[in-house]
Order: structure tokens, then sequence, then C-alpha cells
């Protein structure tokens, strides 16, 4: 029992972490929906990808959905610039889509499927440590463990070895083109990395709490420091602390884990910004009064 | 239904909220756990009226993240949709906790049940309609300036505030209602699709509104067709796939000129 919740909470410590450092990216490029874009669009993948390999979280899989993201992404931001119409409808228009598409696939094909439409939009996290894996000591080791721990490491190397990279394109596109950055291939190259961690962690964390994840620490560290490196040591922080406190909590009332933490991690955003305006609103009539 | 959610979905889409029908539809769900605790039945008012409120909610949240903070607008929405929605999964599984035995069927609400209309749902689809038409109807020239130039609209004294209440109104009376039919995720097709297709062939506002009419009209009839043809094809998901498929039609046929009649006359609304 001890072991199965060690486990439990570590990967979820690693998804949170894994979508919270990649998180940034997106709100300081205000990408944020396009983690919602791809959270949905990724599903007819995980879909076919049972239905050809007959297996999920596969290697293929994980091909099959980060191709379909990119291909999401890529399309959306194509039909933008080639239209005037804004480019947040296109969003609705590419994404809903994709997601019809794989509920038609996931209706008509097969009813012993895994997973339904509910335990996508909702994510179940504590079936996780019954998954496949290997055995350490009479302790089970889920293989959904250790491709979590990989792609955190995988996440390290991206972010300390484009860091620079990460700077300029989020603070300063035009900057960033003008000294021969390829803007647009390495926005790419990024997304195409925020879909694999969307689509390792997306069975055991849904399609929608997968965003709170992702937005929510970044943007509060938006709102509180100017600097990348103290951006992503709050992130850290932000994120592990709601993951723990959510954790318990939902043990406790027996909810949803990830709902639980989502809704932490709102309550924090919310708290967070009321203090600030109050802040604010004292500093203002300080200065008034000098 | 399908008619007058491609009205309202043009008005939403030229006033560059496209993402905010994605954030109510959303959070809708708390809504409508709320009033299934409070009321304890499945009476679709109840459901309705929470639904409606935790909209409107939703509404006021990312309105004041957005401009009391440094968060952009697009993060605000991610951010409001997510935690209301992650509220209301955990509301869900209190309902399903405790031991309330009208629970089950509570999940229609969040995936649709096209199918299984009843007449009564018709008949508050067409009064949703006629609100929705003359609400439209009304208020259509300071619509058009209101959306066109935000600023002009200002100066020449329009009730700003007043029209940006009414659409938003609008935007949240069409989700709340429509969820029930195609569920949470496929509302927001649902009124951005249409609007989107419509937009990209015309420039006026009256014609984009009847354009988008028909398209949806035209999608909604295909679909029902297509799942009652084919009874493994869910209602929901096969309307928004022929809209889908209407509007990357649009996307690729618009670009022809021979189609397009008089593109640099009118309004051109896209802008700003």
């Amino acid at each position: 029992m001890l072991a199965y919740h060690a486990i439990l909470l570590f990967s979820v410590i690693l998804i949170a972490i894994n979508a919270a450092s990649l998180g940034s990216f997106l709100v300081l490029n205000k990408m944020s929906m396009l983690i919602d874009a791809i959270a949905h669009a990724i599903l007819p993948a995980i879909v076919i990808s049972f239905v050809i390999f007959n297996f999920d979280n596969s290697f293929y899989t994980i091909l099959l959905a980060c191709f379909l993201g990119v291909l999401a992404v890529l399309s959306i931001h194509y039909f933008s610039e080639k239209n005037n119409v804004s480019k947040d409808a296109f969003i609705g228009v590419v994404y809903t889509f994709l997601f019809a598409v794989g509920v038609v696939l996931l209706s008509f094909r097969f009813k012993n499927a895994p997973f339904d439409v509910e335990s996508i939009l909702f994510g179940e996290i504590s079936y996780l440590p019954y998954g496949e894996g290997f055995w350490i000591n009479e302790v089970k080791i889920p293989y959904l463990t250790i491709v979590l721990i990989l792609l955190t490491v995988l996440n390290l190397i991206v972010i300390i070895g484009c860091k620079k990279l990460w700077l300029l394109i989020s603070f300063d596109n035009q900057m960033a083109k003008s000294i021969g950055i390829k803007v647009l291939q390495s926005t790419f190259f990024i997304l195409s990395i925020i879909t694999i961690n969307t689509v390792v962690a997306f069975q055991s964390v849904g399609a929608i709490m997968i965003i709170s994840l992702t937005v929510i620490p970044a943007s509060i560290d938006y709102v509180l420091t100017k600097k990348l490196n103290l951006f992503f040591i709050l992130t850290l922080f932000i994120s592990i602390t709601s993951v723990v406190l959510g954790y318990f909590l939902a043990y406790f009332l027996n909810v949803n884990i990830i709902a639980m933490i989502s809704v932490l991690l709102g309550i924090t955003l919310f708290v967070m910004l009321f203090f600030q305006s109050i802040l604010k609103k004292t500093k203002n009539k300080f200065q008034k009064s000098l | 239904m399908g008619i007058a959610s491609g009205l309202v979905g043009v008005l939403t889409v030229l006033s560059h909220r496209a993402l905010i029908v994605d954030a109510i539809s959303h959070s809708i769900l708390p809504g409508v756990c709320l009033g299934f605790i409070f009321s304890g039945t499945k009476n679709p008012v109840y459901l309705i009226i929470g639904g409606l409120l935790s909209g409107f909610l939703s509404v006021l949240a990312i309105n004041y993240i957005s401009q009391k903070s440094k968060i952009k607008t697009d993060s605000a929405i991610a951010i409001v949709s997510s935690v209301f929605f992650s509220f209301g999964v955990l509301l869900l599984n209190f309902i399903q906790n405790s031991d309330n035995h009208n629970q089950t069927g509570l999940s229609d609400f969040l995936f649709g049940k096209a199918s299984a209309l009843l007449s009564k749902d018709v008949l508050v689809y067409l009064y949703v309609l006629l609100i929705v038409l003359s609400i439209i109807g009304l208020t259509f020239r300071s619509l058009k300036i209101y959306l066109f130039d935000k600023t002009f609209a200002s100066t020449i004294g329009l009730p700003i505030n007043f029209l940006q209440s009414i659409l938003t109104f609008c935007i949240i009376l069409i989700t709340a209602i429509g969820v029930q039919t195609v569920g949470v995720v496929l509302m927001s097709a649902l009124l951005v699709s249409p609007a989107t297709s419509a937009l990209l062939w015309q420039n006026k506002l009256q014609l984009v509104l009847l354009w988008a009419a028909i398209f949806s009209s035209i999608s909604t009839l295909l679909g029902v067709v297509i799942s009652f043809i084919f009874p493994f094809f869910p209602t929901g998901p096969s309307i928004v796939i022929v809209l889908s498929v209407i509007a990357f039609l649009s996307i690729i046929l618009s670009k022809k000129k021979f189609f397009k009649k008089k593109s640099n006359k009118g309004y051109s609304f896209y802008q700003n």
C-alpha cells in the first residue's frame, strides 16, 4: 500500500513538473490555448494506434500523436496566416474536428477499449500503478513511471540546452529573427516536445486537467517574477507543493486526484491575484500619503 | 438550435472571443453538478440555471484575471476553463460517492444525447432561437457598429457595456442549453465553425449571419441523417465533423477568386 502511494505520488509529481516547466513557453508566447488544442487533437491518434497496434502507451502511439499534434498546430498556423479571420476561431475549428473524429472512432469500433470518452476527459490516475511493469524487491514499478523519468531528463536537457533560444523567442521575437534564429522551426521543435509530454500524461491526467497543470504555475510566475531562472524554480516549487497537498486532500475526500490538484492551483492563483491587488492599493495609498 | 448557435457564433467570432465559448462550455459542468446537488433531481430547469450561473461566473473570472493582472486573455481562458472543469469533476465525484439514485444520466449533460431529444426540448430550443433572433434584430445597427469599431461606437454614445453583456448573455444561454445536445467539447465547434466558414465567404454582417445559419442548419441535418443511417455514429460528433468539413472546404475554396463576389467592397469586419 505504501509502495502504491509512493509510486503514484512520484509519477504525479513528474507529470506536473513536466507540464509546468514547458508551460512557461506557452504562456510567455501567448499560446496557452494551443495546449488545449493539442490535448484534444491527439485523441484520434491514440484511438488509431490502439486499433492498429492493439497496445496503448506504446512508442507508436506517441509518434502518431506527436505527428497529429504538430499537424494541428501547423494547420492552425497556416489557416490563420492565409486568412483574415482570427486565430482562435481556427483553433476552435481544428481541435473540435479532431476530437469529434476521435469520439466517432471510439464509439463505433470497439466497446471493449480500455478507455472511454469519460476517462479521457477526466483522467483516472489512481490506476497507474496497476499498469504493466516490472518487479524490484516485490515492489512493482510501472513502465509509465520509467517513461516519465526519461521524459523529465529530456525536458531538462532541452530547457538547459535551449535556454538562450527560449529567452530570445519568448521576450523578443523580432530580435531573435534579426540575429538569424529560425523562430518558426524552433517554436515547432518546442511544441513537439510539449506534444510528447501531453501524450504521455494524457491517459492518466485527462485532456482538460493537463491544461491547468501546464498553464497555471507558469501564469503565477508570470505575475510574480521577470527572471527566467527564477521562473523555472518557482514553477517547480508551486507544482510540487500543490501536487503533494492535492494528493493527500484527494485521498481523504475520495475524489479525483488531478482534479483536486488543479482546483488547488486555481485557488492559489486567485488568492495571489487578490493579495496582489490589495498590496497595490495599499502601496498607492502609502505613496499618496507621502 | 443549429441556426441559433450559428447566429450567435458569428457575433462571437467577430468580437474575437471564439475561445471563450470553450471556457464557458467547460465551466457549465460545476454549475450543472451544483444544480443537481441542491435540487436532488435531474430536472433540467435547475441544471440549466446552475449552468447559466457558473458560465456567467467563468466569464467574470476571465475578465477579472485578464484585466487585473499581466496574465494574457488566452492564458486566463485556459486557466478558468480547466479549473472550473476540475471543480466540476470533483463535484461529480462527490455525487458518485453519495447515495443519490438519481445520479445516472447526469453525464448525458456532458457528452450529449441529441438523438434522444424530447419534444419538450425542441420547444425550449425554439424559444431560445426566438430570444436570440429578437435580440439580434433589435440591436442590429448598434451591434454592427460595436463589432466593427469599438472606439467609434463609444464615441457616438452607444451603450458598449450593455451590448457586451447582451452578447455574453446570448453566448452563455446558447452554450448552457446546447451542451445537453452535443456535449461539452463539441459545443464550441457548433458556435465557431459555421461562423468561421461564413466569414470566409462574405463581408456583410447580414449575409454572414445568413450564411452561418445556412451552414449550421445544413450540417445539423446532415449529421442527424448520418447518425440515423449508421447507428454507430453518435449524433453530436457527426454534426461537428460535417461542420468542420464545410469549414475546411471554405478555407480552401474561398481563396479562389471566382467564388468570391465583390470581395473588396463592404465592411471588412475581420481587421482590428
